[in-house]
This record gives C-alpha cells, sequence and structure tokens, in this order.
C-alpha cells in the first residue's frame, strides 16, 4: 500500500486562516492555532497557542480579546477592545502604545476563547467576562499581535501523478 | 485496518472543514468542536486532491478506481491499493463516512 505520511509545511496567510476560520466557525466549532508576534505581550507571546470562538451572544465588551481587520490596512490581527461605543471598538495591541483606531462590529469575526503557553491552558473563555482582570492587563499591559503566516503539517495520503504513471 | 468495500460511496463527515487555499486542499477536522490547526490540519498531494473531489457520496469506490484508471492510465491493483489505503486513513481520522 501506497499511503505515505510526509510532513511538509506550507505557509498560510492571516487572509487564508480568516477563511479557515470562518468555515469552521459557521459549522460552530472553534479554531486552534498558533500565535505569532509579540504586539499581544504578556497576554499572548509568540508562539502561544490561541483559540479563537465565533462571536458570542452577549455583547462585546472592554477587555474582550478579538480577531479583527484593522480599518486603515485591512491587516487580520488579535487585538483588545479597549472602549466601546455604541457598536464600534477602539482596538490595541496590550504591547503597543498607539490604538488600532476604531473598527465596526462587523469587522470582528472571533473572540479569543483560549491561550496555551507551553503546553498549559493561560486564558479560557470564562475569563473573557472578567472586566476586572482585564481592566489591570489594559493598565499595565498594552499590546497588539500579528497573525503573519502558520506553518502547517502536510500528509501526503496517496502516491503522486508520477507514481501512478509509472515513471 | 478496515476493509474497503468497493461497492460503497462515501462523503465528507460533519465534523469535517474543508477549504482549498494558494492550491492546495487544506483539512480540518472539529474534534469536540474544535478545529485544531496546530496539531490536525492536513493537506493533500495532487491525487489525493483527484480523488477527493469525487467523496461527494454519489460515487462508489469502484467507480472513482474506474475513473482513476482512466485519468492516469496505469494499473488497477496499484490504483485500487491507492484508492482503499487513501480512504482508510480518511475513515480512521473520521473524515469520511459511508453514505
Amino acid at each position: 500500500m501506497e499511503v505515505i505520511p510526509e510532513s511538509a509545511e506550507l505557509s498560510l496567510s492571516g487572509e487564508n486562516l480568516l477563511k479557515l476560520m470562518k468555515d469552521v466557525h459557521l459549522k460552530g466549532g472553534s479554531l486552534r492555532f498558533t500565535a505569532k508576534g509579540y504586539s499581544m505581550t504578556p497576554s499572548i507571546r509568540h508562539n502561544d497557542v490561541i483559540t479563537v470562538s465565533p462571536l458570542p451572544d452577549r455583547d462585546l465588551i472592554r477587555g474582550d480579546i478579538v480577531l479583527f481587520r484593522k480599518e486603515k490596512n485591512s491587516q487580520i490581527v488579535v487585538h483588545r477592545i479597549i472602549e466601546k461605543r455604541s457598536s464600534n471598538y477602539l482596538m490595541r495591541g496590550d504591547n503597543s502604545d498607539e490604538s488600532d483606531g476604531w473598527v465596526t462590529g462587523n469587522m470582528i469575526y472571533g473572540v479569543v476563547t483560549g491561550i496555551e503557553r507551553n503546553g498549559r491552558t493561560k486564558f479560557c473563555a470564562g475569563m473573557v467576562d472578567n472586566f476586572f482582570i482585564h481592566a489591570i492587563l489594559l493598565k499595565f499591559y498594552p499590546f497588539i499581535m500579528n497573525l503573519r503566516r502558520k506553518a502547517v503539517k502536510i500528509i501526503k495520503l496517496f502516491r503522486n501523478k508520477k507514481d501512478l504513471n509509472g515513471n | 485496518m478496515t476493509e474497503i468495500d468497493k461497492n460503497l460511496k462515501y462523503r465528507l463527515t460533519e465534523n469535517v472543514v474543508s477549504r482549498e487555499i494558494e492550491g492546495e486542499i487544506i483539512i480540518v477536522p472539529l474534534t469536540a468542536g474544535i478545529g485544531d490547526a496546530e496539531d490536525d490540519l492536513f493537506s493533500l498531494n495532487e491525487t489525493g486532491k483527484a480523488v477527493w473531489g469525487y467523496l461527494d457520496g454519489t460515487h462508489s469506490v469502484q467507480e472513482i478506481i474506474d475513473l482513476l484508471e482512466k485519468k492516469y492510465d496505469s494499473e488497477a491493483s496499484g490504483i485500487t491499493d491507492d484508492v482503499t489505503g487513501f480512504l482508510n486513513e480518511l475513515l480512521s481520522r473520521q473524515i469520511i463516512e459511508a453514505v
């Protein structure tokens, strides 16, 4: 049998990760992946594994960490809501002095419900509602994080065309 | 390994998300509501993609083998082993189910 597990890597941009995440959210699931960047340090560190869930039934509040598209450059990022006015949200990375500006609610695609570091869970969905903890984090740790490129495993489950042709 | 019945037709399970991204078919099984792009993300090579396209619940395994045989002008025995092996892999990961 020619089933060949083989590890390889494929770069997955933030844009493509968003497409995949939307598909997963449509099925009611959450997407777990490695976050790259330092803008959310120390809440989310480079190479932490985060889980992004569909938007909850409740209103998003200050302190929530969300995945959204920036207004000014369309970049997909994960940052924290630091202020809310009606259906507009002001975003900022915990490790950034400047905000990202305001975004409308329809530019927010998911909320971070899990953060794992070195195999241990540091954050879970229940903490999203804990404004007191977020207020402390906001005071001492501004931040931002880019979802640049994600390496994924490729498993070859089948012989390639060349093999099939017997070449 | 389960013996694949060539008369059966297979389709993707409800707990699978697949999307073509930059020419690759990316497969994300949902386990307990989590699509694990960290440890459980898969892609297929060119021939795997050819089989994947027939996993829509309308083609029997034998029909897929016949179609690939014509497409690649290859020996039936090799194609059969590859297709059944591939389907076994997908079944073991609960990516497909018999219709």
